[in-house]
């Protein structure tokens, strides 16, 4: 089998000496290789531009006119993934060592060995093969991990958009805040997807979700024994975030002791696992996110002001969508269409006075009731058209003048417990904080209203009214 | 040695093969001061000995060197009409064994078909056990085997058909 024209390579030999350039041409074209020669840096640098480009350039060292380093640095300059080698006699081994230094590949002394100027050229064609193996990755890794778009017509969305383009370029941590469900962790990860740190890991932590023990537990990793139950080692969300970026979600609701930790692990860059004593670096970005008023927090002396300006040094607020209704059609539409392609059928059309309440309404769960909302209606309506008739919220906001006065207290407050924890995903703390009542009263309603996941804010069940 | 080899490529490219006996290097190619034979110098006697539709095919028995090369075991015009091929560091005292003449007759079997191959203008070839496969060392030269892959062979077919 002789040499596929995938593999070979595409070479420039620059040597002022016509012997080394036909012996190289020769040598080079009997493995299958395509190369072009130049007798001089001009000469290589137009070859660049016309022929380019290369896999790999040979350039001599010393040449009248251009020397081989000034050569080289217009080379990569035009071409930064081209791989230099340069050529040089016994004598000037320390030029070739300055010419590693500027960026050449790799060098070889003349005469050549050509054995070792074999395996040089098979070196050379598999960093050749894994970087365009690379770049074939991180093609397919965009079209699979390409976050979520930020979809919206109005200025505040564009304004969004437009402070995201700018912050995720630098290293600054972010803080995004803005009410429950409207996007705060899409945000996050469109900082990250347009930043350095795209192709390294995003790394999540929900806050508000754990308990202190076992967020310290999560944020910075644990050693064996550390705790009863810590049986094996544990490396934190830090360490998984080594390159990438850490996502803080809720971080309003950490406690103080958790507070020293993190600034220290934020300002130091480096860990140290519960029940351990080294310090581990960690190389990470951190973005995070409240629905809190953070100042607030501050003044009041729950949230430490140090902690606030290293997580606050640029803040982004994502606005209610109540706040831009003009993006709700757009939003409701797109849901539609990704939730009936996820249920393999074709998207319903939303009727224009539907269209209209979904606009008016005021969305206390922000996207997420949005989303849920178009997803619930998707599953009882079959057909083809929605109506207001497959958005309970809206006929409870229809009906409210007449309806409500045939219900019971108790009837509607069930109801708005459940339609609050739909908008917020059954976040206990968040639905507390809308209702505005304590964690323990929701559970209690929860309870005594035997409400449960998937429950419809109107239930038709009587045993819950009372 | 030699009559062994000659009836190896012609049992492996069906070529008629004869020996001539000649002194290469004798007159200017040979580079006292490094002990070595210039092939870049010899290459070009040795196409003035080929006639129309011959190839010459010269076996040195000092050491190679081309040009920019420390040494090389042979070398060939691709698609040209002379090669040359040194037995030099091809025989198993070069690296310390025990003379085996057998040994020797093989490699250079191989650097002979190998070098013909080029004169064909064919290119090197990445299958492991093809003759037409880079060897920079002897271990490389033991591993291929005395033989082209059918890919090889069918292009010399080729070649030799269309030429």
């Amino acid at each position: 089998m002789t040499q596929a024209e995938g593999t070979a390579l595409k070479i420039l030999v620059v040597d002022d000496e016509i012997i080394v350039r036909r012996s190289l041409k020769d040598w080079f074209e009997e493995d299958g290789h395509s190369v072009h020669a130049a007798a001089d840096g001009a000469a290589a640098l137009k070859l660049q531009h016309d022929e380019g480009p290369f896999d790999v350039a040979l350039i001599d060292l010393k040449m009248p006119g251009m020397d081989g380093l000034e050569l080289l640095r217009h080379l990569l300059a035009a071409d930064p993934s081209l791989s230099v080698v340069v050529m040089t006699a016994y004598a000037s081994v320390d030029t070739a060592v300055r010419a590693l230094k500027e960026g050449a590949w790799d060098y070889v002394t003349k005469p050549f060995d050509p054995d070792l100027l074999s395996q040089l050229l098979r070196r050379s064609k598999e960093h050749r093969d894994l970087e365009m193996m690379n770049a074939r990755m991180r093609q397919s890794i965009d079209e699979i991990v390409q976050p979520r778009p930020i979809l919206g017509h109005s200025a505040a969305v564009a304004h969004v958009l437009d402070q995201i383009a700018n912050v995720a370029p630098t290293e600054t941590s972010v803080l995004i805040t803005g009410e429950s469900g409207v996007g705060k962790e899409l945000v996050a990860r469109a900082i990250h997807a347009n930043s350095k740190r795209s192709y390294m890991p995003f790394v999540v932590v929900n806050c508000g979700a754990l308990a202190e023990g076992i967020l310290e537990s999560e944020l910075f990793g644990h050693e064996r024994g550390a705790f009863t139950g810590a049986q094996f080692q544990h490396k934190g969300k830090f360490e998984a975030a080594d390159k990438g970026t850490l996502f803080l979600d809720e971080i309003g609701e950490i406690s103080p002791h958790t507070q020293v930790e993190l600034l220290r692990v934020i300002e130091e860059k480096t860990v140290i696992r519960l029940g351990g004593n080294k310090s581990i670096p960690a190389d990470f970005r951190v973005v995070a996110a409240t629905n809190r008023d953070l100042r607030q927090h501050v003044a009041e002396g729950s949230f430490r002001e140090d902690l606030f300006y290293r997580l606050n040094v640029f803040q982004i607020e994502v606005p209610p969508l109540r706040e831009r209704r003009e993006d709700i059609p757009v939003l409701a539409k797109h849901f539609c269409t990704r939730f009936a392609r996820q249920m393999n059928r074709l998207p319903p059309r939303i009727d224009s006075i539907a269209l209209r309440r979904l606009t008016q309404f005021d969305w206390p769960g922000n996207v997420r009731e949005l989303s849920n909302a178009i997803e619930r209606a998707l599953v009882v309506q079959k057909g083809d058209v929605l109506t207001t008739e497959h958005f309970p919220m809206l006929r409870d906001r229809q009906s409210t003048p007449n309806g409500s006065s045939s219900r019971s207290l108790s009837d509607v407050e069930r109801s708005h417990i459940c339609r609050v924890l739909e908008a917020t995903n059954w976040n206990i703390s968040e639905a507390a904080r809308i209702l505005e009542v304590d964690r323990g009263t929701v559970y209690n309603k929860i309870r005594s209203y035997k409400i449960e996941h998937g429950t419809p804010s109107e239930s038709n069940d009587p045993s819950s009214r009372e | 040695v030699l009559r062994a080899v000659a009836t190896t490529i012609r049992i492996a490219v069906g070529l008629d093969v004869g020996i001539e006996p000649g002194a290469l290097g004798d007159d200017g190619a040979y580079d006292a001061h490094r002990g070595q034979i210039d092939s870049r110098r010899i290459l070009p006697r040795l196409e003035e000995f080929a006639t129309e539709g011959t190839m010459v095919l010269g076996i040195a028995d000092r050491d190679l060197f081309s040009t920019v090369f420390q040494w090389i075991f042979g070398e060939a015009h691709l698609g040209g009409h002379a090669a040359v091929v040194s037995t030099y560091r091809l025989q198993p005292e070069f690296s310390g064994a025990p003379p085996d003449l057998m040994l020797l007759q093989q490699r250079l079997s191989k650097e002979c078909l190998h070098e013909i191959g080029h004169l064909f203008g064919l290119v090197h070839c990445e299958n492991p056990g093809c003759v037409m496969r880079f060897a920079g060392t002897l271990a490389e030269i033991d591993s291929k085997t005395v033989d082209y892959c059918d890919s090889c062979l069918m292009e010399i077919a080729r070649k030799r058909g269309s030429g």
